[in-house]
């Protein structure tokens, strides 16, 4: 070998290195500015942020500091709602018609200016928007509007939007003052003026740039732009890697501590520990499971908020056999080792459920009996329902692919109960969304993992999905109790005062008990990591991930 | 037949080849479940009015083979339909356009590490056979290839970004400086033609360790592959001809050997080239990079048909157009090579 071919290709190797380590030293990153840019990374892009069109926490957690809601609470504490856009509001007697003050001198940061007409433009575009996976079709805001029942089971086409809009379901009574009129009595509407995605939308804004029309929920202008009244204003967004925002130093309350905001997505938790420890991450969302992964972070906090509005649960199918019997569902609920999983899959955090109604809410009630393990008795109720070994049983239960906390249920409840020795054997199955749904509509599914977070923090935002037999999870797995139901339509909204629906909401949910229809095994608690430096955090359980205006370093 | 009326017949082949591709994607996509699921979220997944309405937007209750027709009716007009929720329904073109420049920069880096690097290696190594070099190469490209991704992104960014501080942890650029102004959306290329010459250099930093980390497998694929053609080709005559002439043994092995032993090593970079577009994802995920490979599994885990079938076609264009330019190479590594 020709020592200086050996030499050639010795330099060409050395010059590839030089060059890769003085791009990697040339031109360093510019260091930020000193005043305080906020840095948050999330585990991924919200799909829009358009407030009124996305059901979706990563997308309100960015919109929840640009746009503002009517109203909002005192602190952590759900129970003291104060204005905030609203300075105060009244209703008549039966709760179906509410009238709301607006603050004045408040201005969207295209600098149109803040009055009932936008009230009512926000709340008409939502329900017009008529979004099937929207937040105000999913969380029954529409319905409570009146007329708004109706345009959803239109056609909907032009004639149809007139005649909702006829209804004048929200009305302009003076610049400052707007009125709703609801379709039932509501006792808790001022929740639903909390509620995100009926934060208040700049009409001029969207308007002049991309003029709105009903039923659309396709191409909306604020997909990727927002103007709100909030602290922060909206810069840039560029997708899967980083949101930005400014101070609004026009805020109608002091300016935010903050300058500047910036939401990363970082998918992977590892680098978002390294982050933090290098100072480049400020806050960050965290599933309870990356809770082992911060423990040796030397940059972050690792926090943890027991009382979500949160409840997991497990649904049995009762249109056919084997759930329809309920000595079945009982066995089931006996089977199932709640402390276990809570140690196991909760780190020890989470709390165990009285009832349907989670802590933190008025209809919450510890004398409510939490379901138990008891496999004996379990076992004893399956063979009374007439499970043997002559005749082996499949018994399938699914959970959405990738959620692994789920899957450790699954095998849990697949234990305990292959060990009765009755021939029943679960079949666990992981699903893609397109599976779950396509078994789901054919009755294939017997068992199926759950979950409900609030939309607004009010006892019937738990009972009315999961036990009233024509609303969401009951009307899905089937579960119908005729005197709930009564219970619930005819007398909880109308009841005369909190205390007589307190009481009714303890009679609901005691006799839900009985029937076994859910395994509703716990309120989970969440979790987020915070840099060491950052103060000012307040955790409100409505939120949806940080309020950036608190924070400060 | 020209050289160009052969590009023109392969670019030509590329209809019927996405057409079935479009076709197989569409049919089998279409048979693992509803895909209305796309547009549906957890709190809405299991409501059937929700998913009746959402059946109804989409055309999702026409029979099939008539909505392949419309699938097919708009992929004419390069219309590749709206991804799912996820993505915010927004036109399925609009987020590849996002999205794929980042994995193209990643990849056309990352090859460029596997050539620049690999090559020579390989060189080394046949030249030195069976000596100190040949077997500390060797070592190494074993180690390439099976070395984990996720692992080695890992490892890269705690010691180059956390301990040595050499390369930032991940992203593509810092927040503070302005990504260049749009032409193909690689920010490195972007910022030469802008004349950004500091924002190029920015956002080279933020690419090293990524691309590296992307490459390494293709770098030691391509190192084995060079090494073993290389001896092949240095067994050849006209190499014996060619020292007996006397020539040195650098003239030997770049004039003579190089070109001959280049041919099926181009070959298998074509191909490789391919999987670093489709194959981003780990890489991706580890470095905050916001390119196709996190798209394509955000689609694969909603079931997002048309983004699944969107990343589907574009990956099959660009491993085919990989290839033509593999062919189109032969012709100037090898001049024995004719098309006609």
């Amino acid at each position: 070998m020709d020592k200086r071919f050996a030499s050639a290709i010795f330099v060409v190797a050395v010059l590839v290195m030089a060059f890769v380590l003085i791009a990697g030293c040339t031109s360093p990153t510019p260091a930020p500015t000193k005043s305080f840019t906020l840095v948050e990374m999330t585990i991924s892009d919200p799909p829009s942020l358009d407030p009124g069109l996305e059901y979706d926490t990563a997308c309100y957690s960015n919109t929840q500091n640009v746009y503002e809601t009517l109203v909002w609470y005192e602190g952590p504490d759900v129970s003291k709602p104060i204005g905030l856009l609203a300075t105060s509001w009244e209703h008549n007697a039966d709760f179906t018609v509410w009238t709301f003050k607006l603050r004045p001198n408040v201005t969207f940061h295209d600098g149109s200016a803040f009055n009932a007409s936008s009230v009512k433009y926000t709340f008409d575009r939502g329900v017009l928007m008529n979004y099937p996976d929207g937040p105000w079709v999913g969380a029954g805001i529409s319905g409570l509007l009146k007329g708004g029942d109706d345009w959803m089971n239109s056609n909907n086409t032009e004639a149809d939007a007139q005649a909702y809009l006829a209804n004048e379901a929200v009305k302009v009574i003076d610049d400052l003052t707007v009125q709703f009129t609801l379709s039932r009595s509501y006792p808790d509407w001022y929740h639903v003026c909390a509620f995100p995605a009926t934060a208040i939308v700049s009409q001029v804004f969207e308007q002049s740039n991309m003029p709105y029309k009903y039923n659309n929920w396709t191409d909306t202008y604020l997909k990727e732009h927002m103007s709100g009244t909030g602290p922060f204003k909206f810069v840039s967004w560029a997708h899967e890697d980083n949101i930005q925002f400014v101070r609004n130093e026009n805020y109608w309350k002091t300016p935010a501590k903050a300058e500047r905001v910036v939401v990363r997505t970082v998918p992977d938790v590892n680098s978002r520990v390294l982050a933090f420890d290098k100072g480049e991450c400020d806050i960050s969302q965290e599933n309870l499971r990356n809770l082992p992964v911060f423990r040796n972070s030397t940059g972050a906090d690792f926090k943890i908020y027991n009382d979500t509005l949160i409840i997991s649960f497990i649904g049995m199918y009762q249109g056919n056999a084997p759930f329809d019997n309920v000595k079945v569902r009982q066995a089931f609920v006996e089977s199932f080792d709640y402390e276990t999983y809570r140690t196991q899959v909760g780190y020890g955090y989470g709390a165990f459920m009285h009832g349907v109604v989670p802590r933190g809410l008025a209809g919450f009630n510890e004398n409510i009996p939490v379901l138990t393990y008891n496999p004996e008795h379990a076992k004893q109720l399956l063979q009374e329902a007439g499970f043997n070994k002559s005749n082996p049983q499949t018994i399938v239960i699914s959970f959405n692919q990738g959620n692994t906390g789920r899957q450790t249920g699954c095998l849990m409840l697949k234990d305990t109960v292959e060990k009765y020795d009755l021939g029943i054997t679960l079949d666990i199955q992981e699903l893609t969304w397109a599976t779950l749904l396509d078994k789901q509509k054919k009755g294939e599914l017997d068992m199926f993992f759950l979950g409900w977070q609030a939309d607004f923090p009010t006892t019937d935002n738990f009972i009315g999905p999961v036990l009233i037999s024509d609303v969401y999870f009951a009307k899905q797995v089937k579960y119908k109790n005729a005197t709930i139901d009564d219970l619930y339509y005819n007398q909880y909204f109308t009841a005369k005062s909190d205390a007589e629906r307190k009481q009714i909401s303890d009679q609901i949910q005691m006799g839900y008990l009985a029937d076994y229809p859910y395994i509703v095994y716990l309120q989970p608690a969440a979790g987020y990591a915070v840099s060491k430096n950052i103060k000012g955090y307040q955790w409100n359980v409505m939120q949806s991930g940080f309020m950036w205006y608190d924070l400060y370093k | 037949m020209k050289l160009r009326d052969y590009i023109i017949r392969r670019i030509l082949l590329l209809i019927p080849v996405l057409i079935g591709i479009s076709f197989i994607t569409f049919f089998l996509s279409h048979m693992i479940g509803d895909p209305a699921a796309a547009w549906l979220g957890e709190k809405t997944i299991g409501q059937e009015e929700a998913v009746k309405a959402i059946r109804a937007a989409h055309h999702l209750d026409d029979p099939l083979p008539i909505q392949y027709f419309y699938y097919l009716n708009d992929l004419a007009h390069f219309d590749l339909g709206r991804t799912g929720r996820n993505e915010g329904g927004r036109p399925v073109i609009e987020a590849l356009k996002d999205y794929f420049p980042a994995t193209l920069e990643l990849a056309i880096l990352g090859m460029g590490f596997a050539i620049i690097i690999g090559i020579p290696l390989g060189i080394l190594s046949a030249v030195f056979k069976d000596k100190v070099p040949d077997h500390i190469v060797r070592v190494l490209a074993l180690v390439g290839v099976s070395m984990p991704i996720f692992w080695l992104g890992l490892i890269l960014k705690y010691w180059f970004s956390f301990k040595f501080d050499i390369f930032p942890l991940d992203g593509r650029l810092p927040y503070t400086v302005l990504a260049p102004p749009k032409v193909t959306g690689m920010y490195t290329f972007d910022a030469l033609l802008a004349g950004q010459f500091d924002t190029f250099f920015v956002a080279l930093r933020h690419a090293i360790l990524p691309s590296f980390c992307l490459g390494l497998i293709t770098l030691a694929i391509l190192t084995r592959m060079m090494r073993s053609s290389m001896l092949e080709t240095l067994t050849q005559d006209f190499i014996r001809t060619a020292r007996a002439k006397g020539l040195s043994e650098r003239k030997v092995i770049l004039k003579h050997a190089l070109r001959n032993a280049l041919t099926p090593t181009t070959t298998v970079a074509g191909i490789a080239f391919g999987g670093l577009l489709s194959g981003a994802v780990m890489t991706e995920t580890i470095f905050a990079w916001p390119g196709i490979g996190r798209f394509s599994v955000k689609a694969i885990g909603s079931t997002d048909f048309a983004s699944i079938m969107g990343f589907a076609l574009l990956i099959v264009l660009f491993y085919v157009l990989s290839n033509l330019l593999v062919d189109i190479l032969y012709v100037y590594l090898d001049p024995r090579v004719k098309y006609g």
